[in-house]
């Protein structure tokens, strides 16, 4: 292959992605006569703002809850992101290395569990947490994704790959089941760690059927579902007030990522052997 | 310091057993070595002792105190691991201040750095320093103190290694192939280094490897460990000049001995491949029995002068001296011979040459090889083979 | 002390375990994951179960028992199975395409320069916006008024397109969403599998004399075929986890065009508070799901490994 034609072709993939994107962003900068004046046929302006101004980010913020809901979106992120990495680390220390019977299947009937999607389940869902009196309340919202099959792999999975030789001198040394755990294994799986807070962050904002189901207060409710709720695709949008909302609704999330991604790069353990 | 009792230990893994009845005694200050192949159960025995493991059966004293209760922790043993097993995260020096932290500072004061600062903890870690410094200049690794493992060669890993298991002064060491993960010239340094730090500190060292050289060369006492048995257990000399069974006698010893199958004759003489040999054996006419013998306790000559004879296969050139590699008909492995450089040199690939053995220096073993069958005193006649 | 020492049993140890064994140390810690795991995955399959065999009043309570009844109404109702239809059509549509993009990519991307490394964060940038805010971005794209689509059609003379109400469209516009979003996993998948093909198996076939296509279809691929399982079985999983855009653009429309058998058990739950149908039609769901995914695990087994 030529060089152009591979510098054109990674271009249009590139494009294909972003485009979509940097057109949303685009949007939350118009007015609404703007987008309904130019952006149907096609020009420059179809793409972005002819008269570029904020004033949709303004409306953003009147918003009557979105700040409490946006509240409700980043505290939901860390406590699932905490939750999740704090039980799948107990999880796979466990199943990594503990000897007990039906460690292996207690293991696949974890990941099992992977293939349940919310989607197809929602009614009994609504049903267990409806039981358990969690409607309506954070809780209800968080608890039913603290455990992450994905968490427990992905942890298993590192702990494996520190050497057990680190632990057993570590006991010798005199430490105890939760001293290995500070010790010997937690410094060297501090990547995973993060890698596995920070993916159940970002996923939070990923939600929408399960708080569209279990959350029927208004000030109880994440973000982005109650953006949802300015969309109606049969009758004119607000388009630019619905993309700046959502962007200020992802922005935590950015920001959170760019602070974390840096620790993200893969750290080896080694015992200093080979 | 303290001695270790093993006493009829045996551990199965899933069915499996890995270790049968194994008793073993090591002394106080003394440098015993588990030496044994792959998958012998020697490492296991080496872990159930350190409390890494729980044994099916047995029991273990360590300074004549029953240990079998005792968390790993609280066996006051050290262990060095084959991959060093150092925290890559810590310094060097912290690597070495883990276990004294561990065992003298309270839970608080490990868990927090801040409490590092109460003048309770400053007073130990200032000993602590002390400790470590005097270790790592017996070691000569002061300058490693603040690299991190990462930043250390082989060798200089496994002396950080041997830091972290002296430094607490433990009733005993445990080394599980600390050598194997160095390569062939630094292995010969560090071997020396080895035993006479334990001279120095005329501890209890119990040290498994798989390479017979290394248990040789470094041992008060060895225990050949196979299939999950003690074979023999005896100084270095006895093990090799005076092995109790035919697996131990293969085990130790490079090049490996060479072993022939015979049978009694009605004179209670053993028949080498259809040769006759003179010296008696206790053991009934028509028995088999197998015969080894030692690489330098065999004599080549001209083909006329013996009775064994064979063909030259092979010449395996150590320097100084030569391995030569006969192939003896209706033997089934070729027969080794060592002969000094000068001699060797007259022969050829393909030669046919006499093979003659020294009646004293036969080993002769049941047929199963595993016991030993004591010999009479060899019959002075013309010498056999 | 003790010097007497017979061969005893050693079982009863009034200390912990030397290696954690058993499963009393082991409970403290997987105490978190498997409270949950019971509460949020084992007893919602059993409330499943019990409520499918249930009739609910409109309230939410259960007033009798209906047997198999709700599994026999929803698998004989012409809609549910229309529906069931639906989601099969849509993995069969989806996973194809998905992989075909993300192993293109991927074989694009393969080598580690700064441009690649860009590149393919954009491949896999949809993913951190999350899928509420990308169907945002899908339902203004395609905007029958506003959208940039129709202006682009328009612009190059082409007829505008009601993207939400005609049938096609909206069933192009809830899939091509879905891959979109996803095409970055299946990317990410085959790079890693890619990653993982020890070079001087390459480097052998080109002493070989193979060629590119050689090269590509008999040693690349076939070493793919872990990474080309575990791609399936994830876009598999991902097809039937398209209910946010139907929900929030098309209901179920036009005329039944997403009426997704996902879609029906929402609304059967939370419009028509049919508790009993809708969790039948759930397990129902999950069981064609799970026979799918048994049945690709099985067919692309893969039977060896590396060394």
């Amino acid at each position: 292959m030529k060089r152009p034609l591979r510098f054109m072709l990674r271009l249009v993939l590139a494009a294909l992605f972003v485009a979509p994107i940097l057109l949303a962003l685009a949007a939350s900068f118009r007015d609404n006569s703007d987008m309904y004046r130019y952006a149907g046929s096609l020009s420059l302006w179809t793409f972005l703002p002819a008269e570029p101004g904020i004033d949709a980010y303004r409306r953003a913020f009147t918003l009557p809850l979105l700040q409490t809901q946006l509240f409700n979106t980043v505290l939901l992120g860390f406590v699932m992101a905490t939750g999740t990495t704090v039980s799948s680390l107990l999880a796979g220390y466990a199943l990594s290395r503990f000897r007990f019977r039906g460690r292996q299947a207690l293991f696949l009937l974890m990941l099992f569990t992977l293939f349940i999607p919310v989607d197809v389940i929602l009614p009994p869902l609504f049903f267990v947490v409806r039981d358990l009196g969690l409607i309506d309340s954070f809780w209800g919202l968080a608890l039913p994704f603290i455990f992450s099959p994905i968490g427990v792999y992905l942890i298993r999975q590192a702990i494996e790959e520190v050497p057990r030789e680190l632990d057993h001198a570590a006991s010798l040394d005199g430490a105890g089941l939760w001293e290995v755990l500070r010790t010997a294994i937690l410094p060297n799986i501090r990547g995973a760690l993060i890698a596995c807070w920070l993916m159940h962050f970002v996923f939070v904002w990923e939600w929408y059927l399960w708080p569209l189901t279990a959350m029927r207060s208004d000030d109880g409710q994440l973000a982005q579902v109650a953006i949802a709720s300015l969309i109606d695709p049969l009758r004119s949008t607000d388009y630019a007030l619905v993309f700046a909302a959502a962007i200020l609704t992802i922005l935590p999330a950015f920001v959170v990522f760019a602070i974390l991604q840096r620790f993200l790069t893969s750290s080896q353990a080694t015992t200093g052997g080979k | 310091m303290a001695s270790i009792t093993v006493r009829d230990i045996s551990k199965g893994f899933s069915g499996q057993p890995i270790l049968r009845n194994v008793s073993l005694d090591i002394r106080d200050g003394e440098f015993l070595s588990l030496v044994g192949p792959s998958g012998c159960g020697k490492s296991t025995l080496l872990r159930i002792i350190a409390g890494l493991e729980d044994q099916d059966g047995g029991a273990i004293e360590i300074g004549g105190r029953s240990v079998d209760a005792e968390r790993p922790g609280r066996r006051d043993v050290a262990m060095v691991f084959q991959s060093y097993a150092l925290y890559p995260h810590l310094s060097v020096y912290d690597n070495m201040a883990a276990p004294l932290r561990q065992r003298s500072l309270t839970q608080l004061q490990r868990g927090f750095g801040l409490a590092r600062l109460l003048p309770e903890a400053r007073r130990k870690e200032a000993e602590f320093r002390r400790e470590i410094e005097a270790t790592a200049a017996m070691l000569g690794i002061t300058a490693l103190l603040q690299r991190k493992p990462a930043q250390l060669s082989g060798g200089q890993r496994q002396r950080v290694a041997l830091g972290h298991a002296i430094v607490r002064h433990p009733k005993a060491f445990l080394m599980d192939e600390p050598l194997s993960n160095l390569d062939a010239k630094l292995r010969d340094t560090v071997r020396a280094e080895i035993s006479a730090l334990q001279r120095r500190l005329g501890a209890t060292f119990l040290y498994v490897t798989h390479d017979q050289a290394e248990a040789m060369t470094m041992s008060d006492r060895i225990a050949v460990i196979m299939e999950g048995r003690v074979l023999q257990i005896g100084t270095p000399s006895e093990v090799y000049h005076d092995p109790a069974d035919l697996r131990v006698a293969r085990f130790i010893g490079s090049p490996r001995i060479n072993v022939l199958p015979g049978e009694v004759d009605s004179t209670g003489r053993p028949t080498l491949l259809g040769h006759a040999v003179d010296f008696k054996v206790p053991s009934s006419a028509g028995s088999r029995v197998q015969v080894a013998f030692r690489p330098h306790d065999a004599l080549i000559c001209s083909a006329d002068d013996a009775r064994l004879t064979g063909t030259i296969q092979h010449m395996e050139n150590l320097g100084s001296d030569i391995l030569m590699h006969l192939a003896l008909p209706g033997a089934d492995e070729p027969i080794i011979v060592r002969e000094s450089y000068e001699t060797a040199a007259r022969r050829r690939l393909g030669d046919k040459v006499g093979l003659k053995l020294d009646p004293q220096k036969l080993l002769v073993f049941d047929e199963a090889g595993s016991a030993r069958l004591g010999q009479d005193a060899p019959v002075k006649t013309k010498a056999a083979s | 002390m003790d010097t007497t020492i017979a061969i005893r049993p050693v079982r009863l140890k009034p200390r912990l375990p030397a290696l954690l064994e058993g499963w009393g140390p082991a409970l403290v810690f997987l105490a978190p994951a498997l409270v949950m795991l019971c509460l949020f995955k084992l007893w919602l399959i059993a409330e499943a179960v019990y409520t499918s065999t249930g009739t609910f009043d409109p309230g939410g309570q259960r007033i009798g028992n209906a047997g198999l009844d709700n599994f026999g109404f929803a698998l004989s109702d012409s809609r549910f199975q229309w529906g069931l239809w639906l989601s099969l059509f849509a993995a069969v549509a989806k996973v194809p395409v998905q992989l075909a993009l993300g192993l293109a990519a991927a074989l694009m991307l393969r080598a580690n320069t700064g441009g690649n490394a860009v590149v393919r964060a954009m491949v896999i940038s949809p993913m951190f916006f999350g899928l509420p805010v990308t169907t945002f971005i899908f339902a203004y794209m395609f905007d029958a008024n506003v959208g940039a689509v129709n202006a682009i059609l328009s612009g190059i003379g082409l007829p505008r397109v009601a993207w939400l109400s005609t049938e096609a469209p909206a069933q192009m516009l809830v899939l091509g969403l879905s891959i979109w979003r996803d095409v970055g996993v299946t990317m990410l998948v085959f790079l890693a599998g890619l990653s993982a093909i020890p070079p001087q198996i390459a480097n052998a076939a080109k002493l070989d004399g193979a060629g590119p296509f050689a090269l590509f279809f008999t040693i690349t691929l076939p070493l793919l075929a872990r990474s080309f399982q575990f791609a399936v079985v994830l876009a598999t999983l991902a097809s039937f986890q398209i209910l946010v855009p139907v929900l929030m653009l098309t209901k179920g429309g036009p005329t039944g065009a997403t009426d997704l058998a996902s879609f029906q058990i929402y609304e059967t739950a939370f419009s028509y508070f049919d508790l009993g149908t809708a969790s039948a039609m759930s397990l129902a769901l999950l069981f064609g799901l799970i026979v799918i995914i048994a049945l690709e695990l099985r067919w692309l087994a893969v039977k060896w490994t590396y060394e």
